[in-house]
């Protein structure tokens, strides 16, 4: 699904290059659950844009099902993030003039879908997550829990191939924490593609897999657990585009 | 889509009412003094357009090419002329005549009134001209001699409830008219004004009327021409015609006339007396109009601006969420979009509720309905699409070219954009320094207008209008009963009254030969002493000096114009000689927007008839002396309504228009620096905002609430200094033109730009220190809890 070769981004600080990310090179399949640890300041959460599009690399290519989207313009670029790509943050930047059910409905309305069929699908993930009590409220009336929930929610109702999620539990007491997480698990297992960032062990437990970042550099990879369907033959997951 | 938009706007709107509150009002108050501003302009280039035919009429106006090179333009010529254009050119279709109004009274039976605006006019008047017409027959009510047609207000006063058709009134007790025709009043945006119209060919059985085509100039032809005609191939054809009927006799005597046609629908703007004054006056308004509409778009953008750092993370949740560019644009200028059409709906209510104020200010009545014609309508859509753009399309187009991640990060408040909102403020603050400058100049141009001394007496002096021959004869009789009267110092007869223009005449001096334009003042003996009047050398007229009767003084401009250093005993011609025994003191017998002309002053009135009586009083009870005038006219013309006018304020009367150009321009400077202020109040609100924690440890380090207050006000007044640097001379420069459409003026005051800068820096100062003072006040441990 993802492919990255010598990616690198720096920064130019008068003559020299201050570099957050050094020729990383990864490559990341369809069903996995990819957790990004490392000190801050490593690179993590630039990796983490640059794959979502939110920013773009300073050298190097990077592949989206095969396609070169190094190559790509911002339109472009734009259009596959809208197609595949859901966001979760650490300060889960709920837009606060919209109640619950605006701020999930948003992403649809970028999609141009339909005002019926946008009001069964935000009435299903309100139920799926259990805040269709709160669907009235606004973000500044819900505890961080409840809001990172929305934010996923938000993140997941354009049902996204790859979920992105930047510390998503960073602001959260750990038994919220783990609300989450079983949650991106049980989307894990449906087939969504994960890659979160965090400090945490206990969030990378939940993963299938574990990179570390230190400066810039990929210092260690390893698999802790067989994708979920990994094992089943794909269904159907076109393998170029 | 729209529907969030929406959603998001307005309770954007509730959540930040300061902010909104400012940016509505402000824009509701910009737009309303435009939609005003709009309504006098479309009225005043409203005038005669409502006549049908208005494209194939136009006006003959007469251009005299004499000896003093550049010829005076007058409308007002012979009868002839449009008789004879009709007769020979086939482009001319019709004509119709109109005479210059003379005062006169209409009586009904015990009513009499004294009517300013009556005229003789041809039949045709009301096919070529569309009045509208209420009884009657249109085509033929003027046709026969001794028929008036009638307005209604007029009528109503004269005859009350009864049907004035077929009534037979009087004209100055003497000729009887029978009332063909009632029409409406004329609309207020109609050149052509009048109360009564009698028929035209009336005139030509009065065998003391000069009905030819050499004097008599009492009359205004307007011409229908032939459709498709071109006026200026008709006009080529006009010399020869000239010369044919007059100039070929004129020849002698070095004068040459030119006639012209002047476009119906340009008379009021460019061939009225008042046109040059208007213009300026337009010009002024538009740019003010303009002006006020920039201190709010800028308003509007500054604001947004500043406020778009604080949704630049919801700009970034939009991104990431899937917004693009095009989407975010919509969404900003749809808000703008929004917020000016609230802005526009209030400012309707508030120009509705305003009108009649306004209307006071502006000296018209409007009907802001009146505003929805095709051409004004459209003027205020362009105008709104272009308040909306400039208003949306600096945080549109800018907060959503934002990167996602660094507007997340809320990274947005960049240092060049503190920069354009910067500019914008200047120029804000360069408006407003500089309409405070120009409403300063103004003030006291008109102020010097009003007590500049003019030469004569203006206080104390009632004038009483001699209308109608038979008020006219009995001048003396009045005369002597006025002088009776306790406090009464003198009366004096005479044709016009001095401080509002005279009239011309030609006249040959001795060691010419060809006359010359001068003005000409008809008065008694009495003048010199009830108006205090000076002599430079020689004597007055003498009481009961028979020889008198031809002698003539002149003024110093005249007698410098003719280089008589010596002028007494000098001869002037005109229907005989008449010798100068004296020289008076130039005093100014016109407005001050006109130099001092040569003027001839003779004891010769017009038909053996003076027109005024001018009285002098020195008197502690006013109320009392008007009585005793009253009384002693009416026991001398029973018959004839009495009027008065005092001088002093009718002189200042011709300064009105100035006096409410004056007003308004106060108004809307004012105003504008207050559309301005509200900008800086909710700049300074968020910038206060914005700095809360910085301030709280600046307290916490020992900052006073002074330092505070000048920490905030430095940056302020720092551009309000700059803005005056280029406010003041561009106010310099225009009003340094305004004033040269005064032929008087003391220039402007070297305190005009000192006192400006003051109160610019005053207000602004105190705008931003009112909304530091709460801050600076405030426990610095309660402004740091707030992060």
């Amino acid at each position: 699904m993802i492919r990255l070769r010598d990616i690198e981004r720096y920064y130019r600080n008068g003559l020299r290059k201050a570099w957050v990310l050094n020729q990383i090179n990864l490559d990341i399949k369809e069903g996995e659950f990819v957790t990004v640890m490392g000190p801050s300041g490593a690179g993590k959460s630039t990796l983490l844009n640059i794959i979502g599009m939110l920013e773009e690399p300073s050298g190097g290519e990077y592949f989206f099902f095969d396609e070169p989207v190094h190559k790509f313009n911002e339109r472009r670029r734009s259009d596959l993030h809208k197609a595949y790509m859901g966001f979760v943050f650490q300060a889960y930047h709920l837009i606060d003039d919209l109640t619950v059910y605006e701020n999930i409905e948003t992403p649809l309305l970028y999609r141009n879908v339909k005002g019926k069929e946008r009001k069964s699908m935000v009435a299903e993930i309100l139920d799926r997550f259990n805040i269709v009590a709160k669907k009235g409220l606004f973000p500044e009336q819900l505890s961080g829990g409840q809001q990172q929930l929305v934010g996923v929610a938000r993140a997941v109702i354009s049902k996204p191939r790859l979920l992105l999620a930047d510390e998503p539990t960073g602001n959260l007491h750990t038994k919220q924490g783990d609300q989450i997480m079983e949650l991106f698990q049980e989307l894990n297992e449906e087939g969504v593609t994960i890659i979160q960032v965090t400090h945490s062990e206990r969030n990378a437990s939940f993963g299938t897999r574990v990179i570390e970042l230190v400066d810039g550099n990929v210092r260690s990879d390893e698999q802790i657990r067989q994708p979920a369907g990994q094992g089943d033959a794909p269904k159907g997951v076109p393998n170029g585009k | 889509m729209i529907g969030n938009y929406l959603k998001v706007a307005a309770r954007n709107l509730l959540k930040y009412r300061l902010y909104s509150g400012i940016n509505v009002l402000g824009l509701t108050l910009g737009l309303s003094l435009v939609l005003m501003i709009l309504l006098y302009l479309q009225f005043e280039y409203s005038y005669d357009s409502w006549h049908a035919q208005k494209e194939r009429l136009y006006r003959v106006s007469i251009l005299s090419h004499g000896e003093d090179a550049e010829g005076e333009e007058t409308h007002v010529f012979t009868p002839p002329i449009g008789p004879d254009m009709q007769a020979e050119f086939p482009e001319v279709q019709a004509y119709t005549r109109f005479s210059t109004e003379q005062p006169a009274y209409l009586s009904y039976k015990e009513e009499a009134l004294q009517v300013d605006e009556i005229h003789y006019a041809d039949t045709s008047f009301f096919t070529l001209f569309n009045f509208q017409w209420l009884s009657g027959d249109a085509e033929t009510a003027l046709a026969r001699p001794n028929t008036v047609v009638l307005t209604v207000p007029l009528a109503r006063r004269l005859f009350g409830s009864e049907d004035p058709m077929g009534k037979l009134v009087f004209l100055d007790n003497q000729q009887q008219f029978e009332v063909t025709g009632l029409t409406a009043a004329p609309p207020a945006n109609s050149h052509l004004q009048f109360e009564a119209l009698l028929s035209f060919s009336t005139l030509y059985q009065d065998s003391e009327r000069y009905m030819g085509w050499n004097g008599g100039n009492q009359y205004i032809t307007y011409l229908l021409l032939a459709e498709n005609i071109i006026p200026t191939q008709l006009e080529e054809k006009l010399p020869t015609f000239m010369w044919r009927h007059i100039n070929e006799d004129l020849k002698p005597y070095g004068v040459q006339l030119e006639a012209r046609l002047q476009p119906l629908p340009d008379i009021h703007l460019w061939h009225d007396p008042d046109s040059t004054a208007l213009r300026t006056r337009l010009l002024a308004f538009g740019g003010i109009g303009l002006l006020i509409l920039i201190i709010a778009g800028v308003n509007f953008v500054n604001l947004a601006t500043a406020r778009a750092s604080w949704r630049a993370r919801e700009v970034g949740v939009r991104k990431v969420l899937g917004a693009s560019r095009g989407a975010l644009i919509r969404q900003f200028m749809g808000e703008a979009l929004l917020l000016v059409l609230i802005a526009t709906g209030l400012a309707f209510l508030f120009t509705e509720a305003f009108a009649p104020v306004y209307g006071k200010l502006i000296g018209k009545t409007f009907v802001p309905s009146g505003i929805f014609d095709a051409q004004t309508a459209l003027a205020l859509i362009g105008v709104l699409v272009m308040v909306s753009l400039l208003a949306g399309w600096y945080p549109a187009f800018f907060v959503s070219r934002l990167q996602a991640v660094k507007a997340l990060k809320g990274g947005a408040t960049g240092k060049n954009k503190q920069g354009l909102r910067n500019a914008l403020l200047v120029i804000q603050f360069a408006i407003s320094a500089g309409l405070i400058a120009c409403t300063l100049v103004i003030f006291q141009q008109l102020q010097y207008t009003l007590h500049k001394r003019l030469g004569f007496e203006q206080e104390g002096i009632v004038v009483l209008p001699l209308v109608g021959k038979e008020v006219q004869s009995k001048q003396a009789a009045l005369k002597q009963e006025l002088l009776s009267i306790q406090g009464v110092e003198g009366v004096a007869a005479l044709s016009e009254v001095p401080g509002q223009g005279l009239t011309r005449n030609g006249y040959i001096p001795e060691g010419h030969k060809e006359s010359l334009l001068f003005h000409a003042i008809d008065v008694d003996e009495n003048f010199l002493d009830v108006f205090g009047l000076e002599l430079a050398r020689g004597r007055f007229f003498g009481r009961a000096r028979p020889a008198d009767e031809q002698a003539v003084l002149i003024n110093e401009s005249l007698a410098r114009q003719l280089n008589w250093a010596e002028p007494i005993g000098k001869k002037i011609i005109r229907n005989g000689e008449h010798p100068v025994i004296g020289v008076a003191k130039d005093f100014h017998f016109a407005s001050l927007h006109h130099s001092i002309g040569p003027l001839i002053i003779t004891q010769q009135p017009w038909n053996g008839r003076y027109h005024r009586l001018a009285l002098k009083a020195r008197t502690g009870n006013w109320e009392r002396t008007l009585s005793d005038i009253r009384s002693r006219w009416e026991a001398v013309l029973p018959q004839a309504p009495f009027d008065f006018q005092f001088l002093d304020a009718s002189i200042a009367q011709q300064y009105e228009n100035e006096r409410r150009f004056q007003e308004a321009f106060l108004c809307f400077s004012i105003l504008s620096i207050l559309i301005a202020l509200m900008g800086v109040l909710g700049l300074s609100a968020l910038a206060i905002q914005q700095r809360t924690k910085e301030v709280g440890i600046r307290k916490v380090m020992g900052a006073s609430a002074a330092n505070i207050i000048a920490l905030f006000s430095k940056g302020f007044l720092r551009m309000v200094g700059i803005a005056m640097g280029i406010g003041f001379p561009l106010a310099w420069y225009f009003m340094q033109r305004w004033l040269q459409g005064y032929a008087y003026s003391n220039g402007i005051d070297w305190w005009v730009f000192p006192l400006a800068g003051a109160l610019t820096l005053l207000v602004a100062f105190l705008t931003v220190a009112l909304r530091a003072i709460g801050v600076a006040t405030k426990n610095p441990v309660e402004a740091l809890r707030y992060e």
